[in-house]
């Protein structure tokens, strides 16, 4: 654990356990248990990497953690955290998207890596969900939220306060999202594999 | 008029209000159009959910007590620039529990006991050395480790940290006498730490996950372990600080260099309360384990040492050699070469915080009837017996 890393945290803050910022101990750790999971499990299915997932989810507790605010100022602390890391999340795999195409090999050896290792459908699987993932990273970084916050499981309600939108606007936004899903994902050549 | 796209939608997810609901299959029942807008959207939504379920994430829900031990010590910022050489005597627990190690000594095991009544008492005669894999202590598990237990941990009595201005004042308020080293003739910096008393109960929850903070799933606590209680009662203590030293407040600057600092340390020992049958020396054994030695190495070790009255300190095995000097009557303990630590300090108001090295540091600790003192600092270390000698 570097030092280095505290490099931004802001005068006045203390330590969990200290009494400052408005933080006590038991109200951040209630917070992180009622959410870190759910949230890992969102973030995952963005990046599809446990380790990377974990710690965006980490990286968005130490945010709020900073904020400088008092915590009953953000009577939506779920709504808070999801935006911030499915954010952090999409951010994340625009990059490693940017660097995918910039380095055409990373998928080659991506491929070679799950051939190498399962059955064909596992592969196969992969496959798309590489492509579902490539396909997000295309997406306005808010469509892509949406997407993964309601596919996470998320309410209406909740996308809403994650979002910052009204609730009745969601339905409108995600059926915009799944329009400019759908298109992007054909441009990749990805094929649905459900019909109707 | 035609109901929107959103509304069809909502419909899919039952995210509706009644009202909306019955109006959104009135209209359906009448519009042929809506109705071919209405499958577009959900034959959508439904291979764009079959899609996004290809991200499902697959194992087990993470582990939010894992994360959080991690998590921790990232938001920790008043860090106290404190060679760890000099017990930490704030907060009260501290003193024990100044690395994993030392606290992981005092877990007592039965769980069997744990309505008995807690009658065994720890008194500390003697320091010893606990050579520490170095990465243990770069990596800050031991860190996360004492942050893990700080939540278990009780207190029942808060020690505070009073600035008092001279010695009298210091015995006074600590109820002791207060021993200064005549070597130095300025005027220290002294401060009381008040009493302060704690009580730790080991769940074994907290202790597999301190097992994997510490990636040693391979070693396992005693079961019974579970639900062990100790409760450890620190005295007030006197700390008295010689020329320039890092401040421990990161919120004033700090400056080198800290050649002439030098801080005296003095704490009647602290009693440790648990339960009577406890095996120390395996629990012992368990600890120095987890710093890194081999289960033969700490078996060894553990033999040679009588835990009921230990104090263990743990030393970075490549960065800190140690010694047994004799001092003050007894046998003591010198460290010298603790090159790595840093200083995360604060330069002015908001400004960043800055990451620097304190110079190698040398400490010497020993118990002296009942009172545990350490005399440390970051200049020559040959001053540390002669300073340890003239203390009045």
């Amino acid at each position: 654990m570097e030092y280095a890393g505290e490099a931004t945290m802001r005068p006045g803050m203390s330590a969990l356990g200290g009494e400052r910022a408005g933080w006590s101990a038991a109200a951040f750790e209630a917070v992180f248990f009622e959410h870190y999971a759910r949230l890992v499990a969102v973030v995952q299915r963005v990046l599809g990497d446990r380790a990377q997932a974990e710690e965006i989810a980490s990286d968005a507790f130490l945010k709020l953690y900073q904020q400088p605010s008092a915590p009953e100022r953000y009577q939506n602390l779920g709504g808070w955290l999801y935006r911030t890391a499915s954010r952090l999340g999409i951010d994340a795999l625009r990059a490693s998207n940017r660097r995918r195409e910039h380095d055409p090999e990373a998928g080659e050896r991506l491929a070679e890596a799950s051939a190498l290792s399962g059955p064909l459908e596992d592969v196969l699987r992969r496959e798309r969900a590489r492509n579902v993932r490539s396909a997000l990273a295309t997406l306005k970084p808010a469509q892509a939220q949406i997407l993964t916050l309601r596919a996470g499981g998320l309410s209406y309600k909740e996308v809403a306060e994650a979002m910052g939108v009204k609730s009745t606007s969601v339905g409108q936004s995600l059926a915009r999202a799944e329009a400019a899903f759908e298109k992007a994902y054909r441009r990749i050549g990805g094929e649905p594999n459900v019909h109707f | 008029m035609c109901i929107s796209d959103g509304n069809l939608r909502a419909k899919l997810d039952g995210e509706l209000n009644q009202t909306d609901l019955a109006q959104v299959e009135a209209h359906l029942e009448t519009c042929a159009e809506c109705r071919q807008r209405a499958a577009e959207i959900a034959g959508r939504a439904a291979r764009t959910g079959a899609l996004l379920s290809e991200l499902s994430p697959a194992g087990e829900p993470a582990d939010a007590h894992l994360a959080l031990a991690h998590l921790k010590p990232r938001l920790t910022v008043d860090r106290a620039p404190r060679p760890f050489w000099i017990p930490r005597l704030t907060p009260a627990w501290g003193a024990i529990a100044a690395v994993a190690v030392a606290v992981v000594l005092l877990i007592s095991p039965p769980g069997r006991a744990v309505a008995q009544k807690l009658l065994g008492m720890l008194r500390i005669k003697t320091v010893v050395a606990v050579p520490m894999e170095r990465e243990f202590i770069a990596e800050g598990k031991a860190e996360m480790l004492q942050q893990l237990l700080a939540d278990a941990v009780v207190k029942t009595k808060e020690s505070r940290r009073l600035a008092v201005a001279d010695r009298d004042e210091a015995a006074k308020l600590a109820s002791m006498t207060v021993r200064l080293p005549e070597l130095r003739t300025d005027t220290p910096q002294i401060t009381v730490n008040t009493e302060g008393a704690f009580q730790f109960t080991a769940s074994q929850q907290r202790l597999d996950t301190l097992l994997s903070v510490a990636g040693r799933t391979d070693l396992q606590f005693p079961a019974d372990l579970n639900g062990a209680q100790v409760a450890v009662d620190v005295p007030a203590s006197v700390v008295a600080r010689y020329g320039n030293c890092p401040v421990e407040d990161l919120r004033q600057p700090t400056h080198g260099p800290y050649d002439d600092c030098v801080v005296v340390s003095q704490v009647p020992v602290p009693t440790v309360v648990t339960t009577p049958q406890l095996d120390l020396s395996g629990v012992a054994e368990f600890g120095l384990q987890l710093a890194g030695m081999t289960a033969e190495q700490a078996h060894l070790f553990s033999q040679t040492v009588d835990w009921t009255s230990t104090l263990a300190i743990p030393i970075p095995r490549n960065a800190a050699s140690f010694e047994t000097v004799a001092v003050d009557g007894v046998q003591g303990l010198m460290i010298t070469g603790l090159a790595d630590r840093q200083v995360v300090a604060r330069v002015g108001e908001g400004s960043r915080n800055r990451v620097t090295k304190l110079p190698p540091a040398y400490g010497l600790v020993w118990v002296h009837n009942g009172v545990m003192y350490s005399v440390g600092g970051f200049g020559n270390p040959a001053l540390a017996e002669p300073l340890a000698a003239s203390l009045r």
